[in-house]
């Protein structure tokens, strides 16, 4: 079942999933749609950039590592877009953090992260491939965007970039894959930003 | 069987500037790469190891089932079998 925006804004009220930083809180005015919310780009990008021709291959370890050292972190600013070219690719990730608590009880939440039409008219994609949020997910949502426009396409921070579709899940999965959420502060040395 | 522990990883930076590129070892010598936000991510000393957090999920006699923070590149899920001998427990 699809939340309308005033059933997003009473999950919100009454703690049963979150979206931190989210700009409004009128269910007729901006972000929200009758039965979504906008969510907005934050001021990060990735940029990979492959200096030479490589494979790559899930089956192999450290193919997370690959990626990163096969990649460039962009800040951009109102005065400084990124211009997305056509056929490029880049990861982006939303302003907002967003929750979705195995709390217990009958339900449970989930959602799908959804293109936006204007977005969509000008050749872009935000999530071509990884749309759900599952139930028990916690933090900013990462974006895959790429340009299929004849055009460069601006990306600057604070962009509505995409719209947050929540359901309702029936049930309560068996596992809490977040129970250890907020318990990484009891031992060793919380890692700093680079 | 659902408790928390730490599993050793090796770490190097992840695409965003928030998290890590992830490396743990898992049953029969494998190893699982995921990217974790930084803050779920404690370090050993040193920038290159650490540990994260998982659930227990399932005791397999040398190996546990554990539940990870994040989804393993390969996979796609957050389930993986890890050797006893890299848990760490919280």
């Amino acid at each position: 079942m699809i939340l309308s925006n005033i059933e997003i804004l009473k999950g919100i009220q009454v703690k049963s999933f979150s979206i931190s930083k989210l700009a409004g809180t009128d269910p007729a005015k901006s972000p929200f749609n009758t039965s979504a919310v906008d969510l907005t780009l934050s001021s990060e990008i990735v940029v990979p950039k492959f200096e030479v021709p490589i494979k790559l291959d899930l089956r192999k370890s450290g193919i997370a590592k690959l990626l990163s050292q096969n990649s460039k972190s962009v800040i951009i600013t109102e005065d400084q877009p990124y211009a997305l070219k056509n056929g490029q690719l880049v990861l982006g990730k939303t302003c907002e953090s967003v929750s979705f608590p195995l709390t217990g009880g009958e339900y449970c939440y989930s959602a799908r992260v959804e293109g936006r039409s204007s977005i969509a008219r000008c050749g872009v994609l935000v999530h071509f491939t990884a749309p759900t949020i599952h139930a028990g997910f916690e933090g900013t949502i990462t974006l895959e965007i790429i340009n299929l426009g004849c055009a460069d396409f601006l990306l600057y921070p604070g962009l509505k970039i995409c719209q947050l579709i929540i359901e309702q899940v029936k049930g309560i999965p068996t596992e809490a894959p977040n129970q250890f959420k907020g318990q990484h502060n009891a031992v060793g040395v919380v890692a700093s930003p680079v | 069987m659902n408790s928390i522990a730490k599993i050793s990883c090796t770490l190097s930076n992840g695409m965003f500037r928030n998290e890590y590129a992830v490396e743990i070892t898992t049953s029969g010598g494998g190893k699982a790469s995921l990217f974790v936000d930084r803050d779920l991510v404690m370090l050993n000393g040193s920038e290159s190891t650490g540990f994260i957090h998982a659930n227990l999920i399932k005791d397999e006699g040398d190996d546990y089932t554990v539940l990870l923070p994040k989804e393993v590149m390969k996979q796609g899920t957050r389930w993986v079998r890890v050797p006893k001998n890299q848990i760490k427990f919280a």
